[in-house]
């Protein structure tokens, strides 16, 4: 063997001796030797630093942001040039599906036994031909119950709403508004014709407090709204305008 | 059964409230007059048969039809009658000029007899003096002298594109006389750019970020920016050095700034208004360099902040109200909320005169800034009396308000009920405008029109179509006769306010145009494609 191979192998084993000696030391020598290789692992550590930042880029401070836009543009969503080709065709293949863009596409199937609950009439309690149903509904102004000997959806009371709370999606303002009608059940056209309110019904409700005004001057008074939260279990329709 | 008609009322015979019935008109008595004109003394068309109580517009259109009209604006007139002079003793024969205002009848066959003596004191007559009288084979012959009508020649080439940013333009102006316009960018610097020589003068390097907006003061002395950074800088114009360090205190960037008129400000220490998107506006005086008080109450950004020339600062906000303040302490004078969305754009009727200050049309300028105030005041004063300061505000929900005199000598009785709601773009309003005199309103938005309305009612005027993309920004000629948008299909347009028409076309710009101005008969676009572009005739 020699020499350079000797020294090689010399400092090979160098670590694994100061990794022994370390350990077995106590007393005063040790207490010196620990302060001494504790600064001396803080000087490696910074060396070790440095050397990670100078592979990584850093943002510079000080220069200024990209996409400059005038006070007048500043806070809408503008669009990219090179998106607006594919949006554009993307537009039109929509429209011709005849999908609409609403803030809740898809919503939750919901079961006919979590919708309805079987009522039990009949002398012995025996005709299972009644339902109530057990989510939120609304009944017009003119509502009134069929004769009740042949009523087959019975709409509790309790769960007919009047008012949404309708927030304006850009204006970030809440505001309860009286409720038109229900538009359209995402479930089923059924639940439409009932009434019944689940998330993801668009519903219909007055706007003329708001204050908005057609191209022609007229005042707008209905607007489509969705509805955005599970009204049967918070007491109260939460919905989001479409403008 | 058919609904009967009502039996008429019976009237009353007699009593006080009787009502009288109307005289029958007077005929005045036809004249026959042969008009001439003042220039040379030749006939402008044959002798015509008038009744005498024409009036001075109806001579007026007749003159301009008798000299075969053109299809611009009939020349106004100065009508006077010319009667041989009938005092036997004067020095000259020379005949007399009694000049018309009115009308015939009212001025010379029959005048009142306070008209008449003044009259004779105007003409320089003796008191014995009286009016021929005439008969009606007499031939009137009537002077015309035209009067001086000023129109603004429309820019029809790119004089000159210069580049020199390093980002998108995002403001610019063009100062009050017409020399010297300053843009400010994307890259943090403004630049100051020479029109007469279209030579850059000076670079402004200061701010930390975008530059947002630029106001030049009325008497050209300084400049203000506001920057995406939240600080207000202030240059000087003929150094191009910062008067001072930063002027900081907002939070969020800088919306719009506005500077005192120069009327109202004293000349040692201008006052200038800032407004933020931390939802407050503030005044700094340049004496001190410091706030002098901070308009709080809106509870959103602060779009727009427009000094009026009475003493009234008018701030436009997203919170979907329009504030008027008191200038000199700050209080606020009235709260006008009707908008359903937020308020993005608000001009006065008195933009034009304001911003010009002392510099009017007929290239005079100012020797000193005591008598640029006392010119820029009496421009003001005669603006006014026309026309009261009211402002239009633009918003998201695609509608403007035109409201009343917010002044209190105005002393309109509902200041808070606006006197029209001016509905009929399909999306938002970008750009709102009055023109120079305050006859019109020009409103540009993102539905690709522009359309003109009737500035002392809001009754609608025209839709002016022809842009693919939205519009951006509009100005006004100062003769109050073309208007040019900016849009985002990159090209320019003028049109004509009498036909509704596109005019003149200016494509050049190969990105979105950011701003537009136009002073005297330059004028200055910028864009996204960072090129600044001079229009000339």
């Amino acid at each position: 063997m020699d020499h350079e191979e000797r020294t090689r192998k010399r400092e090979a084993r160098q670590v694994h001796k100061s990794s022994q000696y370390t350990q077995k030391l106590h007393g005063l020598k040790a207490k010196l030797h620990h302060a001494k290789r504790h600064s001396e692992k803080v000087q490696m550590k910074k060396t070790l630093k440095a050397h990670d930042e100078r592979n990584v880029k850093q943002k510079d401070e000080g220069a200024v942001p990209e996409g400059a836009l005038p006070t007048y543009l500043l806070d809408r969503e503008g669009q990219k040039d090179a998106k607006s080709l594919s949006s554009a065709v993307k537009e039109r293949r929509k429209d011709k599906a005849a999908k609409y863009s609403v803030p809740l596409p898809k919503v939750r199937g919901i079961a006919e036994d979590e919708m309805f609950k079987v009522l039990k009439s009949g002398k012995s309690k025996t005709k299972q031909w009644k339902r109530m149903v057990s989510k939120a509904t609304f009944v017009g102004e003119g509502f009134t119950r069929k004769p009740v000997k042949m009523e087959r959806f019975v709409r509790p009371m309790a769960l007919r709403y009047k008012k949404a709370n309708v927030t304006h999606p850009d204006l970030k303002a809440t505001f309860q508004l009286a409720i038109l009608g229900v538009k359209k059940n995402p479930q089923s056209p059924m639940y439409t014709q009932l009434g019944v309110m689940t998330k993801g019904t668009i519903i219909e409700v007055n706007v003329s407090e708001l204050g908005l005004v057609t191209t022609g001057g007229k005042v707008v008074w209905g607007k489509y709204a969705q509805i955005t939260n599970n009204p049967e279990n918070d007491g109260c329709i939460n919905s989001i305008l479409l403008v | 059964m058919a609904t009967r008609v009502p039996p008429p009322k019976r009237v009353k015979l007699s009593g006080p409230n009787v009502p009288k019935p109307a005289p029958p008109p007077t005929q005045a008595p036809s004249v026959v007059v042969q008009f001439r004109s003042s220039v040379d003394g030749s006939a402008l068309g044959p002798a015509i048969n008038l009744p005498a109580d024409t009036a001075r517009d109806g001579m007026e259109m007749l003159v301009n039809k008798l000299k075969g009209g053109e299809d611009d604006d009939p020349t106004p007139f100065a009508f006077s009658l010319l009667i041989p002079n009938p005092d036997p003793n004067a020095q000259s024969t020379d005949p007399i000029k009694i000049p018309v205002p009115n009308s015939l009848q009212s001025d010379v066959l029959a005048p009142t007899p306070a008209s008449l003596a003044l009259l004779k004191t105007s003409i320089g007559l003796g008191n014995d003096f009286a009016l021929p009288t005439f008969t009606s084979e007499d031939i009137f012959t009537v002077l015309c002298e035209p009067q001086a009508v000023w129109r603004v020649r429309p820019v029809s080439r790119c004089s000159s594109t210069l580049t020199g940013h390093s980002s998108p333009i995002l403001s610019g102006a063009i100062s009050p006389s017409g020399n010297l316009a300053v843009t400010g960018a994307g890259d943090a610097t403004a630049r100051i750019w020479d029109l007469t020589t279209e030579l850059p003068k000076c670079t402004l390097v200061g701010h930390r970020g975008w530059v947002l907006c630029v106001a030049w003061d009325p008497l050209e002395r300084f400049i203000a920016t506001g920057g995406h950074d939240g600080l207000v800088r202030i240059w000087d114009v003929k150094t191009g050095k910062p008067v001072g360090d930063a002027m900081s205190g907002h939070s969020k960037w800088i919306m719009s700034l506005a500077w005192e008129p120069s009327h109202l400000a004293s000349t040692t220490a201008p006052r200038l208004a800032s407004s933020s998107k931390d939802g407050t506006v503030r005044v700094w005086s340049l004496a001190t360099r410091r706030t002098q008080y901070t308009l709080g109450g809106h509870t959103a950004c602060v779009n727009v902040v427009r000094w009026g020339g009475d003493g009234l600062l008018y701030t436009a906000s997203s919170d979907r109200s329009v504030r008027v303040w008191n200038s000199a302490d700050g209080k606020l004078v009235r709260i006008l909320s009707d908008h359903a969305h937020w308020v993005t754009t608000m001009a006065l009727s008195s933009d034009h005169i304001l911003r010009t200050g002392p510099y009017g049309h007929e290239g005079k300028r100012p020797k000193d800034d005591e008598e640029a105030k006392a010119v820029a005041l009496s421009r003001y004063q005669a603006h006014v009396a026309t026309m009261p300061e009211t402002i239009i505000t633009g918003s998201d929900d695609h509608t403007l308000f035109l409201w009343p005199a917010q002044h209190a000598s105005a002393a309109a009785a509902t200041p808070k009920k606006p006197l029209a709601r001016l509905t009929g773009h399909q999306k938002p309003v970008s750009h709102v405008a009055f023109s120079p005199d305050g006859r019109f309103i020009a409103s540009a938005g993102l539905d690709n029109s522009v359309k003109v309305w009737d500035g002392k009612t809001g009754r609608f005027a025209a839709s002016l179509r022809g842009h693919v993309g939205a519009v951006y920004r509009l100005a006004w000629s100062s003769d109050s006769r073309m208007i040019i948008s900016a849009s985002k299909d990159t090209t320019l347009k003028i049109w004509d306010l009498k036909t509704h028409k596109i005019k003149i076309d200016l494509p050049g710009h190969t990105d979105e145009v950011y701003f537009v101005d136009w002073v005297a008969d330059k004028v200055i676009s910028g864009g996204r494609d960072k090129s600044v572009k001079i229009w000339k005739h």
